[in-house]
Parts: structure tokens; sequence; C-alpha cells
């Protein structure tokens, strides 16, 4: 074996504080170190021809680096050695610099340290092994799960990438919430107008699948490998016969609250929940139908002319393989029933932001009528409140909502828009706009619509001859203030799906205390998670308004799109292995993995003559992270690149 | 009471619900009690129930691969077959359980007197097994009043030593380790195939009889069971040159409830402490 060794000053960063030269020196003495030297930028051009010729002309083997952390030039010099014909898993790196020079300040401990790194780092690489990367092929396929805004956007770049894209939706329509509203924020331009187009694009796309009314049931396998069951919830309607004529839910009897009106509206049992729907085939919720409550009606199946009514449809689960997948499931609203001074939700007349959307749309359940539900009447008065659940740690969320203060401000210039002799009132903490375009549109809502801003809490809301009594402060001019309205509208906050840890666990993917979607990295990964693969975009990550959801679904998808055109995936060999005769089948191990790559196997006991349980790896899952080997307490797994012998080697050293 | 267990243990092996039992019998000395296998419903009424029956009995279970098994268990056993459980070392389905809930046993130090209590019944409490298929009680008159006694009592009084009296303590006590390793043979939680005591690639620690070699080994052994060991006692109990080792066991297993909330075989569903993760878990080690 021999091992060279090469110190580097990183300019003053190392050679300030180490002596490197004495490190060099050191070194050279150590066992089976045929050549040291030193060089003042290593990962420099020069400083990496310096060792490949060290290399050759000292017919070198084995590699040490003593400079900077691995996370920085590891792959650097691991290409540098392999060009001189070394594998390059044959190196290992001592960091001198952020574990040593950067830290201390006494030159001569330092240069100490620094050598006592170093002499780790040969123990170690002297019990390295050749490693070889391995290749998995990329199933050519993205899947997306969710299909609002963000889903759609996602679609749609994939697909114009010539790549085919999945969506499945868990509603009978794509479109999300962003289908609710009447017009959008800061530029007022209609919703419709604007998605509805998008959403025929993606249902015209060869390229693009649509699972309306489906689920994930299941999610196995690796980035470029995953398989995915997907339940196709049984729609009582033949999607490939229905012509979307709409004669069956004209004809059905029975009229319940839809859920896509808020309840301000009835849908039949046989709908579709909104006109633009995609795809416009309407789905018969057998809860209500008749005809599977009582075996009785039937029109539905009468009356359509294709013979599209299946009343004895199953559930279908259908398997398909997917390279990536991007996870658009959006978000839900704040249950403001927590809250004691606004009634527990029990007042009629106060309503959500949501449903405010619905009422204000000319194609919505009023018509575009701004109403009171007890009455019918049309309202003057209103009163609307901002940061309903958000920046309220005790009872709500810790998290502002970002697009409240927008949202509000959106409804109160709406509402003096339908009506002339209206007046908004909005109380609220702080007015955050921070977006282009935002800050000027709340002023202009201010100055030119007329609404009415306090800032302060709501203290109390009541009942009282036939209105709604709102009691509260306003902090600027510290009076008491008590508006009689006829509406109260909570600007409630954006929460997570319901759902979202179960499918976060079926994805392998973390979510936080909030149960939102986390990211890999906060600043500079802000789609990808920590499973490869697998991306994010939309409010199911943090509360986003359109604009932002937009632009994290074409960055999740250019990340998605990024391995679709690949040939094949390398994998770093610096991977988990079980030693299976070690192995005492606790599967701790398997507890710990925060990727699922370990799975159970069984063996042949020959002393046992048994059969017996035992962990194994599966490799192309395995990153590397080591969690495993530290639960191990029969040391049965191990891992390349740290393994029990080359970590002892070290201690042995020391 | 003991005719309970026996008629339950008659019925298990005549419905062939079970191909054996495991339970006490007397030791030849006619006061002690081991362990009885009995497949026959003739050997039945060798069974007994007292005091004495200390011994862990699901440390067998093992033994009978394959087989269904039918066990008397205490309380504290109980546990350890929850861990077992939970270790996906035994099968649910495999065992039936015939829970005691027990009021304590004796000291077998002081062997031979009336209903001295071992140390760790006196914390025990209550003595319902975590898990069983059946539940037999002791009957009333028999039990004797349950002491409100701190477990931790001598971990506590260690605790107020300094670091130096403590590594002078564990050094004198560990000199005396002979290395036989009775204390893992009769631990029903150290079933490795191989320990790593015995591993050569790499070699963990010495296995000479030395301070170095003895302190190493006792430290894995005890760090091998945090989050694991259910005080059962086995160990102190068969080590030959009294090392206290339930001490280092109590020690750890108030630190880890301290620290973690986790109690280690209540609950064979819940993730292995050493395996799961928590964002609340303490960091106040990282300085
Ligand atoms: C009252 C209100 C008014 C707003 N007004 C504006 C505005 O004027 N301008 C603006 O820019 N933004 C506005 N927003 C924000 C806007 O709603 C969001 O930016 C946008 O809807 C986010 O899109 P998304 O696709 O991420 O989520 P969503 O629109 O919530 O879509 C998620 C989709 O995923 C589906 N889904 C969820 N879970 C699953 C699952 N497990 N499996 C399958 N499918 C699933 C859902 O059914 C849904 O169709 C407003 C928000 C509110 C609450
Ligand atoms: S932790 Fe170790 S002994 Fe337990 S299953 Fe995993 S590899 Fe086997
Ligand atoms: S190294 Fe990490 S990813 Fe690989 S098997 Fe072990 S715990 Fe799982
Ligand atoms: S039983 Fe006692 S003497 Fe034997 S190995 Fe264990 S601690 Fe050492």
């Amino acid at each position: 074996m021999k091992i060279g060794v090469f110190v580097c000053h990183c300019g003053t960063n190392i050679a300030g504080t180490v002596d490197v030269e004495r490190v060099s020196q050191a070194a050279s003495k150590f066992p089976k170190v045929k050549h040291s030297a030193s060089y003042k930028y290593m990962c420099s051009n020069p400083g990496q021809n310096l060792v490949k010729d060290a290399i050759k002309k000292h017919k070198l083997d084995r590699i040490v680096i003593a400079s900077c952390s691995p996370s920085l030039h590891e792959k650097t010099f691991r290409k540098c050695v392999e060009a001189a014909g070394i594998n390059p898993y044959l190196i290992e790196m001592a960091n001198i610099r952020e574990h040593c020079s950067w830290v201390h300040k006494d030159r001569e401990k330092a240069t100490q340290k620094a050598i006592e790194l170093t002499r780790l780092a040969v123990s170690k690489v002297s019990r390295n092994k050749p490693l070889e990367k391995t290749y998995t092929t990329i199933e050519k396929k993205v899947l997306i799960i969710g299909g609002g805004i963000s889903g759609i956007q996602a679609a749609i770049d994939i697909a114009f990438a010539n790549y085919p894209a999945v969506i499945v939706e868990r509603e009978p329509s794509i479109g999300g919430r962003m289908a609710r509203f009447d017009k959008t924020f800061p530029t007022l331009d209609c919703a419709a107008c604007i998605l509805t187009p998008k959403m025929v694009t993606v249902s015209q796309s060869e390229h693009v699948t649509m699972h309306t009314y489906s689920e994930i049931e299941e999610v196995s396998g690796f980035v470029g490998n995953f398989t995915v069951k997907i339940r196709k919830k049984a729609r009582s309607v033949d999607i490939n016969k229905c012509t979307g004529c709409g004669a069956c839910y004209n004809k059905c009897p029975v009229k319940v609250p839809s859920e896509f009106d808020m309840g301000l509206g009835k849908r039949k049992a046989i709908y579709t929940p909104f006109p633009q729907a995609v795809p416009n085939v309407p789905v018969i919720d057998r809860e209500n139908c008749l005809y599977f409550k009582t075996k009785k009606c039937g029109i539905c199946k009468k009356i359509c002319t294709v013979g599209a009514i299946d009343y004895d449809m199953k559930d279908e689960v259908i398997e398909e393989k997917f390279g990536a997948i991007i996870v658009a499931t959006g978000f839900n609203q704040f249950d403001h029933s927590v809250y004691g001074e606004y009634g527990y939700g029990k007042h009629k007349d106060m309503i959500t932001g949501l449903h405010f959307e619905r009422m204000v749309n000319s194609s919505g359940p009023t018509g575009g009528k701004i109403i009171r539900p007890s009455d019918g009447k049309e309202v003057r008065d209103v009163v609307f409140i901002q940061c309903v659940g958000s920046r309220d740690e005790q009872k709500g969320l810790p998290y502002c909502s970002r697009l409240c203060c927008m949202y509000t401000a959106k409804h109160a210039l709406l509402l003096r828009e339908h009506n002339k002799d209206s007046q908004a009132y909005v109380f609220y903490i702080d007015i955050r706009a921070a977006g282009k375009n935002y800050e000027e549109f709340v002023k202009k809502v201010q100055d030119e619509y007329g609404a009415i801003y306090l800032r302060g809490r709501v203290s109390r809301i009541f009942e009282k001859g036939g209105k709604l009594i709102v009691r509260g402060a306003d902090t600027l001019s510290g009076a008491q203030i008590e508006i009689k309205a006829d509406l109260v509208v909570l600007a409630t906050g954006l929460v997570a799906q319901k759902d979202a840890p179960s499918l976060a666990q079926m994805l392998h993917i973390p979510y936080d205390k909030n149960n939102l979607f986390t990211e890999a990295h906060p600043k500079l990964a802000p789609v990808e998670t920590i499973t490869s693969g697998i991306f994010l975009t939309g409010a199911c990550q943090s509360p986003k308004d359109i604009p932002d959801t937009v632009a994290t679904a074409s960055a999740a998808s250019v990340k998605a799109l990024g391995l679709m055109v690949q040939d094949k995936l390398a994998r770093e060999p610096l991977i988990a292995s079980v030693n299976q005769d070690l192995c005492s089948g606790c599967l701790a191990c398997l507890k710990a993995c925060p990727f699922s790559a370990i799975e159970e196997d069984e063996i042949e006991d020959r002393k046992l003559r048994r059969k017996r349980t035992v962990a194994k790896v599966r490799e192309a899952v395995c990153t590397g992270c080591g969690n495993c080997t530290a639960v191990c307490r029969m040391a049965a797994i191990d891992l390349e690149g740290f393994t029990n012998t080359q970590i002892m080697e070290e201690v042995e050293t020391l | 009471m003991i005719d309970q267990i026996k008629t339950k243990a008659k019925e298990l092996l005549k419905t062939k619900k079970v191909d054996i039992v495991i339970g006490y019998k007397k030791a030849s000395d006619r006061i002690g009690a081991i362990p009885a296998f009995i497949d026959k419903e003739g050997d039945i009424d060798k069974l007994i129930w007292d005091g004495y029956c200390v011994y862990n009995l699901s440390n067998y279970l093992k033994d009978f691969p394959g087989k269904k098994i039918g066990i008397v268990t205490k309380g504290c056993d109980a546990k350890s077959m929850t861990v077992l459980l939970q270790e996906n070392q035994l099968k649910r389905e495999d065992i039936f359980i015939i829970g005691i809930e027990c009021s304590g046993i004796v000291d077998e130090k002081r062997k031979g007197g009336d209903i001295a209590y071992d140390e760790r019944c006196k914390g025990c409490k209550p003595a319902t097994p975590p898990i069983y298929d059946v539940l037999i009680k002791e009957e009333e008159k028999k039990q004797a009043p349950r002491l409100e006694q701190d477990p931790y009592e001598s971990v506590r009084k260690l605790e107020t030593k300094s670091i130096e009296e403590k590594f002078k303590f564990w050094q004198d006590e560990f000199s005396r380790c002979i290395r036989c390793y009775a204390c893992r043979q009769i631990c029903p939680l150290c079933y490795c195939p191989r320990c790593v005591a015995e591993q050569t690639q790499p070699a963990w620690f010495s296995k000479a009889v030395s301070v170095e070699g003895n302190f190493s080994w006792n430290v894995n052994r005890a760090m091998h069971l945090a989050g694991r060991c259910i005080d059962c006692g086995e160990c102190e109990r068969a080590c030959p040159v009294g090392i206290p080792l339930r001490d280092i066991n109590k020690k750890i297993e108030k630190d880890v409830k301290e620290l973690f909330s986790y109690e280690a075989g209540v609950d064979t569903e819940q993730k292995p402490l050493f395996s799961s993760f928590d964002k609340n878990d303490p960091e106040d080690f990282i300085k």
C-alpha cells in the first residue's frame, strides 16, 4: 500500500493558523505513507495536477487530502484521482479547515490537531475498499398528486416537454380552490377566464392523463422507479360514454348542499361540481342517491341517451410506474369554531373568505349577490376580520397565512363594486402586502373604495335585532368600536390538508409541526424534498398565492424533467448492507430508516436449523445516511465508506 | 390460585391450543422454584405458584421454535415478552400468556424467610401484566400491602456522587467481574446471534479480564439494554460476584423516562426507543 498525503494551504484560510509544512512533514512519517506534499490551493487545476503527477511518479494507490470539508470538494478529488487511474473511493479527506483552522487561534495546538486529523484519515484510508457506482433506469412519466392550479401548471409544463404526466385528483373535477373564485388579486382578472383555458389545455393534451375522483393508495420504490397504486373511485358514470349533456342532473330529484358552493347552494345527487368542470362528466354521490338508498328512482339511467350511467360500477385500483412525483395537494381552511369570541361559528351571517368568494361569483349560488345567509337580504355593512387562526400560537397557527390581507382587500373592493351603498370595515393586526403591486392594491381599496381599516382585535360578536354586533378596539385611535353588521367575513388562515400526514408517510417525505410538507432546504432546495424524485409545489408546502403557486409548479416541473431527460441514474455506492449471519432480526434498523430502505428477508440458519427473519437493505433506495448502523446492537449492519473496520482503525490510531 | 393455573394449563394442553406449558415447579431443596416444562396432562400437578417463583420464564421461549407455548407470566416478565414481540423475536399467536397479577416475590438473597419482598417488587405497581390471554389474580388475603417505595431510591443515592466518586465506585465493582457472561445468558433480551463481546472483525473491546475490558463489557451490556431493560432483575441475581447491575439498568431506565417519556415493555406497537426520532427530543447535550 502506498498512501499519498496532500495538505492544502487554502490561501491563508488554513495556513494562517496551521503550519501546513509541518503537517506535511509529519504525514510523510505515518505508516504506509510514501509521499506527502503541500500546495496553496489543492482544488485548483495546478493543485489537482500535482496530485495526479505524484500518483504516477510514486505509484500511489490511496490518497488523503487534508483540506476543507468533504461536502465541498470530495467530489472534486474523487474525479481527480479517478483521472489518474485510482478508484475514486480510495481517498479520504481530513477536514483541517472547518474542523480546525477556522475554529482555533493557537497555532501550535491547531497544527497538532491538524496532524492528528490527518493521521486519522491515513489510518481510515488504509481500510478503504474500491467501490463502483451502480446505475438504475428511469421510468419516463411524472405523477402529479392534486389537480389545483399548481398541479395543472405542472402538468402543462411536463407535457410541453413531451413527457407524459398523470394527474390524480380526488374531487370529480380538476381546478382546486381557484375554480371557486370570482376575481383574483391584485390584477382582478376573472379567475375562470385564466383558469379554464389551462384546464382545457390539460384535458386535451395527448401527454396528460387525468384520474379524477381518485386517490393514491400506496407508493413504493424510489427515484426513477416509483410504483403507485391509484384508487379510481366508482363514479357510477362511464367517462367514455358520457357526453356531458347534463340531462341526468337536471332531472335528478335529490337536492343536497353543494360542497363546491360551501353549502350556500344546492346540487343534485348526480352532479358536476361546477359548470366548467373538467372532465365534464357527472358523478353519483351514492350516500344521497335514491337508487343506492332504496333501489327506487333510477331516473338518470332512464334519461341518459348514451347509457353512461352504471350503478354497478366498482372502485378500481390501478398500478402505474413513475420516475418522479410532484405533490400539489393544496390547503384547507382553518376551523374558526375554536374562537368563543366569534360565537364558535354558530352565527348564520358569519362566513369565511371562501364563502364570500362563492357569493361574489356571478356564476355562484347567489348569482353574484352578496346576501345574508339567514334571510337572503342584500348586505350593507360588512365586517371583515383578518388573521383568524393565523399568528395565534395559543389557539391557532404560529404562522402568517400570507394571503388573507390580500384577499380581504379584494373582498372589500368587490363588495363596493357589487353594492354601491355598502360599507366594508376591516379589523386587522398588520397589513402584509409584500408582493408585486400588492401594497398599491390595498391602498387603492382604502382610498378609492372607502374600506375602513381598523387596527385591533374583535373582542366579541353577538346577535341583536337581526344584526351581528361586532365589538372591538381601534388601537390606533384608542376608541372602543361597535358595528352593527349585516355580515361578518372571517379571513381564516390556510392550513394543511387533513390527510397530509398520511400522504407524507406514504411518500416518505417529512412534514412540519403544522403538517405542511417540508422542503429539502428552505432557501436552496425549495421545491425538492429529502426523498429524491419527489417534489413540492403550491399551498401544500406553505400558504401561497397563485403567482407563487404557479412559479413553484414550474420549478418542480423543471426538477422532474431534469430526471426525465437522463438515460440512467448513477447511485453512490456508499450505502448500508446487512451481515445476515450477525443479524438478529430485531428490525430496529427497519424502523429507524427514514427512507424505508430496509425490508424483511428470510434466511436458513444452519446453526439453528430453521428459517429466521433478518434485515436486508434495498440498495437502490438506501441513501447512506447511516441511521441504521447506529441502532444495530449486533453491529450487523455496516455502511460503505464508514465501515466498522474503518472507524475502529481510526479509534485505534487515536 | 394454583388451581386456576392448573385448570388453564390442562385446558390448553387438552385442546391442543399449546404444545407445551412453561411454569414453575418445586426445586429439589423443596423451597425454591425452578422452571417446569409440561407437555403431558399427567404432569400438570407438578405446577406450583408461590413467592419463590422468581425466574423470568420468557427466556425459555426461544428454546421451542415452531411450537405453541403456554407460559405462566408475572407482570415484570410479561414486559420482557412485550419487548421481544416489539423486536420481532416472538410471534404473538405462538404464545398463550397465563398472566399472574402477582403480589411480589421473595428476596432470594434472604432465602427461607417470610415474604420479604425483593427490592424491585417494592417499586412495582401495578403488578398486572401489560399483555396476557388470561389473567389470574392473587387472592386478596395473601396480598401483602405494597409499599409506596421510590423505585429509583438507590439510583438517586448514586447520582449524588461526584463524577470521580462514581467512576471509582464502578471501577471497584467492575474490577470483580470475571467475564462469565452469566448476566448476558440469563437476560431474556440478550438474544443476539453473536454478541459484540465475541466479534473479532473488528474487535470492539478487549476480551481479557482487565479493568478496561470489564468496563467496556459492562457499559456495552447496559447500553444495549437502554430503552429495553424491563427490570426483571435476572442479571443481578445471576452475577456470581454480586455486581449491582440493576443500578446501572435503573439509572438508564430513569434517564430514558425523564428525557424521552419512554418506558420499555408496555406496548408492543411502540417504536423502539433508539429507532424513533422526535423533533421535541431534548438536545441539551449539544453545547
Ligand atoms: C378565500 C381565498 C381567496 C383567495 N384569493 C386569491 C386571489 O385572489 N389571488 C391569488 O393569487 N390567490 C388567492 N388565493 C390563494 C389560492 O387559493 C391558492 O394560491 C391556490 O389555490 C393554491 O393552489 P394549489 O393548487 O396549491 O392548491 P388547491 O387549489 O387547494 O388545489 C389542491 C388540489 O389537490 C386536491 N387534493 C388534495 N389532496 C389530495 C389527495 N390526497 N389526493 C388527490 N388530490 C388531492 C384537491 O382536491 C385540490 O383540487 C385565495 C385563497 C383563499 C382561501
Ligand atoms: S438492527 Fe441489526 S440486528 Fe436488528 S434487524 Fe437490523 S441489522 Fe438485524
Ligand atoms: S443507511 Fe440510512 S437509508 Fe440506508 S438503510 Fe441505513 S438508515 Fe436506511
Ligand atoms: S454476570 Fe457478573 S461477573 Fe459475569 S460477566 Fe456479568 S457482570 Fe461480569
